[in-house]
């Protein structure tokens, strides 16, 4: 076990850049998800931990020592692929003990790893098949297994349950963290699903194109985003962005738009006026959660929209309204609307507490200690 | 002709499905293959009854003139004959040493292709000597060992290695001249079919191999050689059948000579039956070498089979 630091790294192929000055520290016995689009360098990011791809610049520290230069077989930290890859002419026991046998163990200690890792993942009976006699739930715990009866040093997973049904997806995901916790190894985990990051790892480090966006604990990433594309990226359904324009008054500032008119909270007031804002135009963020329906105006409901169509998920519903030609998601207890409201007239109502402000131009989220404030103790 | 009938005569029974999904009577059958089959008979089964034919007679040479029965004097013949024997040994030393040497040189060769950034380039300059007929290069390589002029001889010469004599006038040394020979030419095949199966190793299983701990040598034989195992299957396949039946390189080299040191049972065959004109005698010793190369070739395939029985199991099983 040991911590894994990026001190500046780059990953350039030909033509392309992949991972662009990366830093990032990764503590002893975390579970870090490097989250992101396919093609925003995570998997590479990951690549260059296991020494399968070489570090065009910077260095890659596991427990303090430089490992840019050492093969992938000397670095003792094991992986777990996207496609398995299991060797399909062994049986699932050997596959799981030829780590072992590559280290020279003795027949025993490998007999006792294998049967102890088959247990923790529940594949005992499996040990004599052939991968190809596999289902894929039963060949990713066998990869998990591979890496299981090693004790390395640090475990990197490369979207293992990507090609699971969502089903089983759930399940693994309470059984990896369950493991993770219980071994307590450092593990980094990509992926681009939001959801696998949000409820498995200890801290998120979100990419794209090749450059870190934020890192942070899933609550951090989710409430306090660092930029507008962080904010979209990160829940589901996404964060609503509607562009407005600000507008000082009696009453306060607020955020004018198409259709709809947000008061600013005041502790909020101090950041967005500091902000360089050119044209004094601003994006406002808001989740789905936050917002409220109704179907009668009243000054807690100020947005007036349309409902373009519904979905029900079973439990809640995520009503799709259009305010101008903006599009703003809403979620809602189910029943609030039915589907023959379709282009009926709605009014949306928001949290005040609950707006994300962000920069136009660079996408940066627009913040003050005020917010900072509140946010952290709507966390706890 | 039972195989060849309808599938099912009663297809208009109740409870049959629907027309699109019913199997398709088999009239054609018949008539479509029949075409394929009549040529394949001239060109292949004629010959081969007529070999056996032969086997079994002595072959008449003038026009016209009747074959005369002979019973198994021919077989007889040619199993109480040393030189037969003599010429298998002779094979199976040379297709087994040529055709150990070709596939592990060519293997070795293919794996640092495929790991070369020039990989076009060389394989082009590789395949120049395959592109050679097998006469002309045994009459280039005729020059390389020749006793007046040639290079190679001049280099063993001179290194000491060759005590008197030339390297084809020694019947220690010819038979290794000319696995050299087709060494030479072959190996750029062997290596061309096992680069192409390389393409296919599954980079993940390589990586993984890698992690696990394996260095190059370990993950090549854990990961890319059962994945290369067809290909290597096909160019063992090839060369045993092609060394098995060669001659080209020992009539331009050697001739069966020096006192006999090189002639292999196909040479044999052909000098019996050409130069002596003992059609019916070469033709047993032909079968022979027929049966051998059709047991040995299934020998082959059988070893390398691959055998998996059982399906995958349902997810509920976990």
């Amino acid at each position: 076990m040991a911590s894994l630091t990026f001190n500046s790294v780059w990953k350039r192929y030909d033509q392309v850049e992949a991972v662009k000055n990366l830093d990032l520290e990764i503590q002893d016995g975390e579970f870090l998800c490097l989250l992101g689009p396919s093609g925003c360098g995570k998997s590479s990011s990951l690549r260059m931990i296991a020494g399968l791809e070489f570090i065009s610049a910077g260095d890659i520290l596991l427990g303090g020592e430089r490992i840019n230069d050492l093969e992938p077989r000397h670095r003792d930290i094991a992986m777990v692929f996207e496609s398995y890859a299991l060797y399909p002419q062994k049986s699932v026991y050997e596959n799981l003990a030829n780590p072992l046998r590559l280290r020279k163990l003795g027949k025993d200690e490998i007999d006792r790893r294998v049967k102890e890792a088959a247990t923790t993942l529940e594949i005992e009976r499996l040990l004599e098949r052939r991968p190809s006699q596999l289902s894929g739930g039963q060949k990713q715990r066998v990869a998990i297994g591979r890496v299981l009866v090693r004790e390395p040093k640090a475990f990197l997973f490369d979207e293992p349950i990507a090609h699971l049904d969502a089903k089983l997806r759930a399940r693994m995901r309470g059984e990896l963290k369950h493991i993770q916790k219980r071994l307590g190894t450092t593990t980094v985990y990509v992926t681009h699903d939001q959801l696998e990051g949000m409820s498995m790892a200890d801290r998120i480090a979100i990419m794209r194109e090749g450059v870190l966006q934020q890192v942070g604990t899933p609550m951090e990433v989710f409430n306090e985003p660092a930029n507008v594309w962080v904010a979209t990226f990160v829940g589901d359904p996404p964060m609503n962005v509607l562009e407005g324009e600000m507008h000082g008054g009696d009453g306060g500032l607020s955020v004018v738009g198409e259709g709809f008119r947000l008061d600013v909270p005041a502790s909020r007031a101090g950041g967005l006026s500091d902000a360089d804002l050119s044209d004094r135009k601003v994006l406002v963020g808001v989740r789905p959660e936050a917002l409220t329906l109704s179907g009668t105006p009243d000054a807690a409901h100020p947005i007036t929209g349309r409902v373009y169509a519904v979905q029900p998920l079973g439990d809640v519903e995520v009503i799709d309204v259009r305010v101008g030609k903006q599009r703003l998601l809403v979620r809602a207890e189910l029943g609030t609307v039915a589907n023959e409201d379709m282009d009926a007239t709605v009014y949306v109502g928001y949290r005040a507490d609950k707006l994300h402000f962000f920069h136009p131009g660079t996408g940066l989220a627009i913040r003050s200690s005020a917010a900072r404030q509140t946010s952290v103790t709507t966390t706890a | 002709m039972a195989l060849l009938d309808r599938a099912s005569p009663d297809v208009h029974d109740v409870g049959n499905p629907p027309l699109a999904n019913r199997q398709q009577p088999r009239r054609y059958l018949i008539p479509l293959i029949l075409p394929a089959v009549a040529v394949l008979a001239l060109l292949s089964i004629y010959p081969l009854a007529w070999l056996i034919y032969m086997s079994f007679h002595q072959v008449a040479l003038a026009p016209g003139a009747p074959d005369t029965f002979v019973g198994t004097a021919n077989w007889t013949r040619m199993f109480g004959n040393p030189q037969y024997w003599e010429g298998w040994r002779l094979l199976a030393l040379y297709s087994g040493v040529s055709m150990v040497l070709e596939v592990g040189l060519g293997t070795l060769l293919a794996v640092l292709l495929n790991r070369s950034k020039h990989e076009k380039l060389l394989i082009t300059v590789f395949l120049m000597p395959m592109m050679v007929a097998p006469v002309v290069a045994g009459l280039l390589w005729q020059y390389l060992y020749n006793g007046t002029f040639g290079w190679y001889f001049w280099v063993l010469r001179s290194l000491g290695l060759l005590d008197g004599g030339t390297i084809l006038g020694s019947s220690d040394h010819a038979l290794w001249a000319i696995v050299l020979v087709d060494v030479w030419e072959w190996t750029p095949l062997v290596a061309l079919i096992v680069l192409s199966g390389l393409k296919l190793v599954p980079k993940d299983q390589m990586e993984a191999s890698w992690m696990d701990g394996a260095g190059p040598v370990r993950s090549f034989f854990q990961v890319a050689l059962p994945s290369i195992k067809a290909s290597l299957i096909i160019a063992v396949l090839l060369r045993f059948m092609d060394n098995i039946r060669i001659i080209d390189h020992f009539i331009a080299l050697t001739g069966g000579g020096p006192a006999n040191s090189t002639k292999v049972l196909p040479l044999y065959l052909y000098e019996q039956s050409f130069s002596f004109f003992e059609l019916g005698y070469g033709s047993s010793i032909a079968l022979t070498l027929l049966l051998v190369t059709i047991i040995v070739g299934k020998l082959v395939v059988g070893v390398f089979e691959t055998r998996e029985a059982k399906g995958p199991m349902s997810e509920e099983e976990v």
